[in-house]
């Protein structure tokens, strides 16, 4: 990104987060602000004097959906949220489960070419994007370099997942029990995901106890397992579960197998549609069913 | 003491690691592991990765793994204690700030019980320090007192500092250390220039090391303002996971739970909501925030408040690795200022 | 699980039956009581509809040791709660391939539409299941001793 398109645009959604204070619309904006380092990180302004911490370029990786979960059981405060197009979709999956109220929450949308790690490189996700400007916002923070096109479905690239597929059952499950073995449960990917808000995770849950909690192989593998399908059809692929992962496990293979699944399955993609009922509340009589005797 | 200094090469280092090998030592040195550095059991000596600031883990993950056994239930219904198996151990170029740990961690582990599984890891693992030449910006191992530093030689056995591309200067500094410098067959005594060269290159680290705070004061500020709304703010973009915990080489808290035929001990985060629940189903630190607070209280205030020492090394894994890059050294250097910042803010949910 | 239990020769599937109440639990009861003959190699639990299936029952069947697991409801348009089993058919049928993505075989979870008078095809579809799932193998996931 060019530093006058990131001036530019700062310097938008800083006026916009002013007014909004000002005007006392907004309790509180979450955006992005400088490290130290030279990368980016989460803020929370509480006032027009600080909104100058809001930054904004390709270094501002992190889903801010995710600090929405902290407004569920609240119903009060009223919160505006910079977001970029893969954001947005958390906060439409957040809003199609009726966790999130949409007059509590002002979206400043922005229009985004990708994000980049500390080395330079284009992230996955944003290789793999279609949403460069959000679905959906309250106020828009254009940038006419971004390519807005609405992009074709069916271009969908699922080749990493495609690969473990190609493997067979005893590969898949070597390949997963590796994985598993370094997982050292921090629950990271849960807690950053916007979609895992479950008051208590069923991780956690006792009486039953459906999976160990201890860090042993067969308690990770089942943990990876179970929380790939508790988020099966829910999940929108933001990959911020794969980027805080301490382990470097390849979570976005599993979410991502989920997604084309449901794609493929029953033709639905989560964070799409704010009144569209979320993919397992519903059903359809023609639902594929091949494998029922 | 007599610790004789030489001065070897990196092809005389490998020889030492292999050395140590043929003694019947298990070898643990930072390697490269998918493109980041571990600490992990070496076979040969060109595994040891010697170009690092810190490895992502910690010695502590072969002292307090993460997942033991302690007790198993038999065929016979016999209940039987597991207890690791005495293993020769080496650890090679430990950063002084995890050997500092170890030290924190001998302490934690028999402060009001000796704890038999931890012990018998230690048992008399040898500590090889590798001098640290370049801290990163994230680093203040400096301000955490008991002459912690980029050099600090205290609590290894043995001392490796790179002078140059290829030459480590590697001394004796315990017993345990002197028995083993008798292991190296190559190498030449060090001088002079090479004492000052580890002098300059001491000096140009601690220098590069700016981020400095005073403990006590931070210490009697934290004290006096456990309820200020400065941690409520300072937590906000905190998310709860555990990354910091489980990766911090001091953190030491763990759960115990049977599962089928074993008894087992593994690692817990005070950050986990579940971790200070009460059968009774009350939470003295339901909130996030409260959590929160408990960690830096933990590294800053209690332990300071046991055993008159910080509980952190300044190595700085709990920023580098935190989703949302929470900086301990900027809130607990800040503390005094936003304390009585916050004093009169109101602070939303 | 133990070891031992898998090495010897007179190995069994041992498969875990989630029955909907209405339908196939009947379905099964009829079954027995016209004295057809089936495998003994499974083990029923009896739910009210086949949606009150937590996936996590079934993952944690295949944890425990369990060979396989089938799933048993009513027809799609006759359930008793209305459209109980269309949503286990969703449910299931995204289960099924993400257990299969991490290399458990698919074949291992199994479901069937059996009604209250369908005792024949109850003994059928156990049968079947059970040499299907004879041929896979016993669940060699998880063995103690071999975490």
């Amino acid at each position: 990104m060019r530093a006058s398109e990131t001036n530019d645009m700062t310097g938008k959604i800083r006026q916009i987060s002013r007014s909004l204070l000002e005007a006392k619309e907004a309790d509180y904006v979450i955006g992005y602000e400088l490290e130290t380092d030279g990368s980016v990180c989460p803020v929370f302004i509480d006032c027009p004097e600080e909104v100058e911490k809001l930054v904004w370029n390709d270094r501002c990786i992190h889903n801010l959906a995710s600090f929405l979960k902290k407004t569920i059981d609240d119903g009060e405060s009223r919160v505006a949220i910079v977001s970029k197009g893969c954001d947005v979709k958390s906060i439409v999956a957040l809003l199609q489960e009726g966790q999130i109220v949409r007059d509590k929450i002002k979206v400043l949308g922005v229009d985004c070419s990708g994000q980049r790690d500390e080395k330079g490189n284009l992230l996955l996700k944003c290789k793999l994007c279609r949403d460069h400007r959000p679905l959906l916002y309250d106020s828009l923070i254009a940038n006419e370099r971004v390519d807005v096109r609405e992009f074709d479905v069916d271009s969908v690239d699922y080749s990493e997942v495609e690969d473990v597929e190609k493997m067979s059952v005893e590969e898949r499950l070597r390949f997963w029990k590796e994985e598993a073995e370094k997982c050292i449960r921090c629950y990271a990917c849960r807690e950053v995901c916007p979609l895992c808000y479950c008051v208590e995770c069923f991780t956690d849950q006792n009486l039953p106890k459906y999976v160990p909690s201890t860090p042993s192989i067969k308690g990770n593998f089942l943990w990876l397992l179970m929380r790939t399908f508790d988020l099966a059809g829910r999940c929108t692929g933001c990959m911020e579960c794969d980027r805080v992962c301490p382990v470097d496990i390849p979570l976005h293979l599993l979410n991502r197998k989920a997604i084309k699944d449901v794609a493929t399955l029953f033709g639905y993609e989560a964070g799409r549609n704010p009144s569209e009922k979320p993919l397992l509340a519903v059903f359809s009589e023609e639902d594929p069913d091949e494998f029922i005797k | 003491m007599v610790t004789e200094k030489k001065v070897i090469d990196d092809e005389g280092l490998n020889q030492f690691v292999s050395a140590l090998i043929q003694h019947g030592y298990a070898v643990i040195a930072p390697t490269i592991k998918a493109d980041r550095v571990f600490y992990g059991v070496v076979e040969k000596g060109s595994e040891f990765v010697r170009e690092y600031s810190n490895a992502q883990n910690s010695p502590k993950d072969f002292l307090f793994p993460r997942m033991e056994e302690i007790l198993r239930f038999t065929d016979d219904e016999t209940v039987v204690e597991t207890f690791p198996k005495a293993v020769k151990r080496v650890f090679l170029g430990v950063r002084p700030c995890d050997a500092m740990a170890i030290k924190h961690l001998d302490k934690l582990f028999n402060w009001d019980y000796a704890d038999t599984h931890y012990n018998k890891r230690r048992g008399d693992a040898v500590l090889i320090g590798l001098a640290c030449n370049t801290p990163k910006s994230s680093c203040f191992c400096t301000s955490l007192g008991g002459g912690l530093g980029p050099h600090h030689k205290k609590n290894v056995d043995m001392m490796l500092t790179k002078l140059d591309r290829s030459s480590y200067l590697i001394e004796a500094v315990s017993e345990l250390g002197e028995a083993l410098i008798s292991l190296l067959e190559c190498g030449v005594l060090a001088t002079s220039s090479h004492d000052e060269k580890a002098l300059e290159l001491r000096e140009n680290a601690e220098k590069m090391i700016t981020k400095r705070l005073n403990l006590d004061e931070t210490f009697k500020v934290m004290d006096d303002n456990f309820d200020s709304a400065y941690w409520k703010t300072v937590a906000r973009k905190c998310i709860g996971c555990g990354i910091c915990t489980y990766l911090c080489p001091t953190c030491h808290c763990f759960d115990i739970q049977d599962e089928g035929l074993f008894r087992l001990r593994f690692w817990d985060s005070c950050q986990f909501a579940l971790y200070s629940k009460h059968a009774s189903g009350h939470n003295p630190r339901d909130q996030p925030h409260k959590r929160f607070r408990n960690r830096v209280y933990h590294k800053f205030v209690y332990f300071k408040k046991n055993l008159d020492e910080a509980l952190c090394v300044g190595c700085g894994r709990c920023k580098t690795y935190c989703p949302s890059k929470v900086d301990i050294f900027k809130i607990v250097s800040e503390a005094e200022a936003g304390i009585s910042e916050y004093r009169s803010v109101e602070i939303p949910k | 699980m133990r070891k031992k239990e898998f090495d010897s020769i007179d190995w069994e599937p041992k498969i875990i039956g989630f029955l909907c109440k209405w339908c196939s639990y009947a379905g099964a009861d009829l079954a027995g009581s016209s004295r057809l003959i089936y495998p003994p190699s499974i083990n029923i639990i009896r739910v009210p509809c086949t949606s009150r299936i937590k996936p996590h029952f079934v993952v944690k069947a295949f944890a425990t040791g369990i060979d396989g697991v089938l799933i048993s409801g009513c027809h799609p348009g006759s359930c008793h709660y209305v459209n109980g089993n269309y949503k286990a058919r969703r449910r299931f049928s995204v289960l099924r391939r993400l257990i299969e993505f991490m290399g458990i075989d698919p074949r291992r979870l199994q479901m069937s539409w059996v009604s209250a008078s369908e005792g024949f095809k109850w003994a059928d579809v156990v049968r079947k299941a059970t040499e299907e799932i004879r041929q896979l193998g016993p669940n060699r996931l998880f063995i103690e001793g071999e975490t």
